[in-house]
């Protein structure tokens, strides 16, 4: 039987098709295999005893009873550790700075706190027993004496004049600060401008909240003194040199393995101190070690995202025109200071601060506060969901102000094509985008001339309406640009790429094979696609949207090698120039005549009966995917809820390697940046308790929380910096939902009388604080900042 | 979770006799709140009894004056009854708005009552009814009923077998959902009887409670309006994360005249 579907079908399987993803049928028959679903022979259980308090010296552990209960194998303390050589995390990049210019001072981050927590669920000391049940049991029977200490919780207790310290290193609580722009020429421009505004913005804490908790089986090996660390991970080779720093240990004597991972969203990019326990202790016991956190943990343990407030400020001439941009931010980073908690807010945030507008002179400041609360770390966007949302809140309070349509004040400030590659005022480098269009487009498939007959029917049934409309772009690609993959080609009829990034439910392997079949000229069954394993090769990882413009550029031009040195096999085999084989369908072939060699074959042919293929591709820069959304919704007056009831985009990803998972990014993306914006808030109390610790009172956004998503794909704009054309799209619903759908919430309250006055609203935008702005009460505005 | 032993008894009166025979045993039902519970470690019984064993629980009648559903009835069950949509169709919906699909395969009317969790939808319906929880050993009245957060009058060993509803001229439940745990932020169950309104509200507080404000006014003009004229007292009511005290005693206004307005 010949299995080889007819030539036509491979066109099915190449780029711009939206192929089921090949990460599926595994997935929803429960084949998957997750951190969770492995065990090895001997495993063992790791639990953690957290800090119940937010500060406080670790005066005493008592572990006798512990230890002496049936089945435990180790209690270890953050001393043990110590004792053991094992090492801090790492810490941030030495350039950021405090406000007095003194290089960044971060208290030293172990695995587990030896002399004082610093936040609640912090690790304490640590179980190994032979079973979830009996650790837990011996965690329960640790006894610690804790020395309370003092806490600050928010960002106005650590920057009170007599705020406890978090760390002696970083004076006022404020552990670097940033400034970027022209302070002076800001000034001068505000002091004259017709028109300036000044609004408060919140970018409130979040939990990333993937499906699939963290997770880690390690395993050492004493015959090869190698460990094996089996993680929920986003970037393995990252996390494994991390973990070799921590652990004194050469990177080449840890191996990271990852299998399915449930959602990353940024929260798996970076090593954890459980995965350190969990290594020392196999390394210890000579046994696996496996723990899986519970959703607790992870609302205790796990980083959190955004974590902003900022002062934001615009100068404005009589006709709208954004004549500088004045923001001064405070981010709550927590306990720790790592690199991402830095870099997020103080580096990677302010790229984007001026988006999609043509703003040159801005004075742009960042300060890193420390509080007695979890450690700050990438989330969805990371960065760029709180610059976007801010300069939007000052498009749309500027609207307000200048009684303008928020279309038109956002039209007039918009970057044109012709400005193309446009350098921002932070020095990036937009290489492609036609925002005007991408506005037109969403206006138009909105309905627009539709609103006022949908406000009066929305009236006449005794809702508020409001519509909202939100023009921005994002920076992919964490500034990594080059990416090695392996290619081999087997006897045996299949194609095997490896590639360093990971997938973590985003459907990446399936992009990938069809980028592998579009030059292969294979079937999508021919081709797999391997990931997770840094035994086979290094990389930089998935994060910041960087996969398929940097590895997917990587696994076109690999597969391309590929053939070129395939062809000269054939040439050779067949006794005839390369340059008269034309490839197609898994076969060379001499024109106009039979001879000819199917690419399988020509593998077969070699010394070990596979073509093998190393390539590195660097692509020239990061890409600017950019979007127009806009909402609208309804508001139930005598309760404040809020119904989104209508959602269009029109995306600008570049070219499209697979519709429906693009479409499936923006939307699930959309969904999440909704969340912020209506329902989900970390919250801790004045003495660092997390009130938030479950889904029980961590409001999700649900599957129905939007009727329909109407989401366009503008491809006429490819990205000129990598050869397939692509932006990245990982992130871009995101940053675009959470503004647009406060600024359709503040239109409808707005239009309901409240006027300017919505301007101090902040998120989530909870039907409470919606009717309470209903009954008239609402934050107060910046005073005299305005006019 | 940790270890136990299971029991599934055939007759109510063997799972009384395992009740006080075992150390620490607790009654599962569906095991919608008692498996978290375990999961979690709040709660750790030597041993489980499982009450699926037994025949005649899941049983639903009328009479001429009251529907009466067994204890182990699931919502799912309740919610696509005929006998319940025709007796107290507001009974069916409550039931359809439980949880999720799954909940409601599982969960049963018996075990949310005797939970009492302070944000449950059955005990609205149970008190704003007037309903008789009927155990192995007597009948108690919804008013005697529910005794605060998780408190309820039964002793350590009683089971629910049945609980029998007066049949209203009219009545409604209306949910608020609080966002994270969709339970009810706040619930408002009314009643008509001839004799005059009830009004029952979850998810305020301390657990289930009768609104005397609103139920003298609906008992004298049964209309929507008059639910949203009037001030309820916040004295029994909570505030947290979710909402103020003000925001929950608003919301059962609005959620009372809604109710009123969609009865039958």
């Amino acid at each position: 039987m010949n299995t080889s579907p007819p030539e036509i079908e491979h066109g099915r399987f190449g780029s711009g098709q939206s192929v089921r993803r090949i990460e599926d049928p595994a997935l929803v028959t429960g084949q998957g295999r997750f951190v969770d679903d492995c065990t090895e022979p001997g495993c063992t259980s790791l639990v953690l005893l957290r800090s119940p308090m937010a500060h406080a010296r670790i005066v005493s552990i008592d572990a006798s009873t512990a230890r002496a209960l049936p089945g435990v194998l180790a209690i270890v303390t953050g001393q043990d550790l110590i004792d053991a050589g094992v090492g801090t995390f790492p810490g941030p990049a030495p350039h950021f700075k405090r406000p007095d210019g003194e290089p960044v001072s971060a208290p030293p981050r172990r695995a587990i706190a030896s002399d004082c927590v610093r936040f609640v669920g912090e690790a304490v000391a640590a179980v190994v027993a032979e079973t979830p049940e009996v650790a837990r049991a011996a965690r329960d029977a640790l006894l610690v004496d804790f020395e309370e200490l003092p806490a600050v919780s928010g960002l106005d207790a650590a920057l009170a004049p007599d705020a406890p310290l978090v760390w002696p290193g970083a004076p006022g609580n404020i552990a670097a600060r940033s400034s970027y722009g022209d302070p002076a020429e800001v000034s001068r421009i505000f002091a004259r401008a017709p028109h300036t505004v000044a609004i408060d913005v919140v970018n409130q804490r979040l939990a990333p909240s993937p499906m699939e908790p963290r997770a880690v089986l390690a395993s050492f090996d004493a015959t090869s003194e190698r460990l094996t660390m089996r993680l929920s991970n986003q970037m393995p080779s990252n996390t494994r040199n991390a973990l070799a720093q921590i652990l004194g240990l050469p990177k080449e004597r840890i191996r990271v393995v990852v299998g399915d991972v449930g959602g990353g969203f940024g929260m798996k990019t970076n090593a954890y101190p459980e995965e350190v326990v969990a290594a020392w202790a196999s390394m210890r016991l000579g046994r696996p070690v496996k723990w899986v956190a519970d959703r607790t943990e992870e609302f205790l343990a796990a980083v959190h995202g955004r974590s902003l407030r900022s002062r934001a400020e615009v100068a404005l001439d009589a006709t709208g025109r954004v004549l500088a941009l004045r923001i001064d931010t405070l981010a709550d980073i927590g306990a720790h200071v790592t690199p991402s908690s830095l870099a997020i807010p103080l580096l990677i945030g302010p790229w984007v601060s001026t988006s999609v507008y043509d703003i040159a002179p801005v004075d742009i400041s960042i300060s890193a506060v420390m509080t007695h609360i979890a450690p700050l770390g990438a989330y969805r966007g990371a960065g760029r969901p709180e610059s976007i949302y801010i300069i939007e809140r000052l498009m749309d309070a500027a609207a307000r102000r200048l009684a303008m349509d928020p279309a038109e004040i956002r039209r007039r400030n918009l970057i044109a094509p012709a400005q193309m590659p446009y350098r921002n005022a932070m020095g990036q480098t937009y290489d492609s985008g036609r925002f005007e269009s991408l506005l037109d487009q969403a206006l138009a498939r909105s309905d627009r001339q539709g609103f006022d007959r949908r406000l009066e029917q929305s009236r006449r049934a005794g809702r508020l309406r409001g519509r909202g409309v939100t023009t921005f772009l994002e920076w992919t690609g964490a500034n990594v640009f080059e990416e090695r993959v392996t290619v081999k080609v087997s006897a045996d009829g299949f194609i095997e790429i490896f590639t360093a990034t990971q997938a973590m439910g985003q459907g990446i392997a399936t992009s990938y094979a069809q980028l592998a079949v579009d030059i292969f000229d294979v079937p999508i069954d021919r081709v797999r696609i391997i990931q997770g394993d840094t035994d086979r090769g290094e990389g930089f990882g998935s994060g910041g949207s960087r996969s398929l413009f940097t590895a997917g550029s990587a696994v076109r031009e690999a597969s391309r090698q590929t053939i070129e040195v395939a062809r000269g096999h054939a040439a050779d085999a067949l006794e005839v120039a390369a340059g008269d084989l034309q490839y197609r369908g898994g076969r060379f072939e001499v024109a106009g005549t039979d001879l000819g060699m199917g690419l399988f074959e020509v593998a077969a042919r070699q010394p070990e009966s596979n073509l093998f293929l190393e390539s590195r591709t660097k692509v020239d820069g990061p890409s600017w995917p950019n979007g127009c959304h806009v909402c609208e919704v309804e508001i139930d007056p005598l309760t404040g809820v809020v119904v989104i009831d209508r959602y269009h985009s029109v995306n600008d990803v570049g070219r499209v390697i697979n519709p429906m998972i693009v479409v499936g990014q923006l939307d699930g993306g959309a969904v999440q940046g909704i969340g912020q914006a209506l329902c989900e808030q970390v919250v801790y109390d004045g003495s660092g308790q997390l009130l938030t610790a479950s889904f029980l009172d961590y409001a999700m956004p649900r599957a129905g929380i939007v009727r329909r998503f109407d989401t366009q794909l503008d491809q006429t704009t490819p990205c000129l910096t990598n050869p397939l054309g692509v932006k990245g799209v990982g992130e871009l619903g995101t940053i675009g939902a959470t503004p647009v759908v406060v600024s359709a919430v503040l239109d409808a309250l707005e239009r309901a009388g409240l006027g300017h006055r919505v301007d101090a609203l902040q998120m989530p935008l909870t039907s409470e604080k919606i009717w309470l702005a209903l009954q008239g009460e609402l934050p107060a505005l910046p005073s005299g900042a305005t006019r | 979770m940790n270890n136990f032993d299971f029991h599934r008894p055939a007759t109510v009166q063997d799972a009384c006799v395992l009740m006080r025979q075992t150390s620490d045993p607790r009654l599962i039902a569906g095991g919608m709140s008692l498996l978290p519970a375990m999961k979690l470690g709040f709660s750790a019984p030597s041993d489980l009894i499982d009450l699926s064993g037994i025949e005649g629980l899941s049983d639903i009648e009328r009479d001429d004056r009251a529907l009466h559903v067994g204890a182990m009835t699931t919502h799912r069950v309740v919610s696509r009854s005929a006998v319940v949509r025709a007796a107290l169709p507001a009974l069916a919906d409550l039931a359809e708005g439980i949880g999720d699909r799954q909940v409601r395969a599982r969960g049963t009317m018996g075990g949310s009552l005797a939970n009492n969790d302070p944000a449950a939808c059955y005990p609205a319906a149970a008190l704003a009814l007037g309903a008789s929880i009927v155990t192995d050993r007597r009948e108690i009245a919804a008013d005697d009923f529910f005794q605060g957060i998780y408190q309820t009058a039964l002793a350590s060993d009683e089971i629910i077998t049945r609980v029998s509803f007066p049949i209203p001229q009219a009545a409604r439940y209306m949910k608020f959902h609080q966002p994270a745990s969709h339970y009810a932020l706040v619930g408002v169950f009314v009643a008509r009887f001839n004799h005059g309104v009830r009004v029952a509200v979850t998810g305020g507080g301390n657990g289930v409670f009768r609104c005397a404000a609103l139920e003298q006014a609906l008992s004298s003009n049964w209309s929507p309006d008059i639910c949203q004229t009037l001030a309820i007292d916040t004295a029994q009511l909570s505030s947290d994360l979710h909402a103020s005290t003000r925001y929950r005693a608003h919301l059962i206004g609005v959620l009372a005249a809604r109710a009123v307005a969609a009865s039958a």
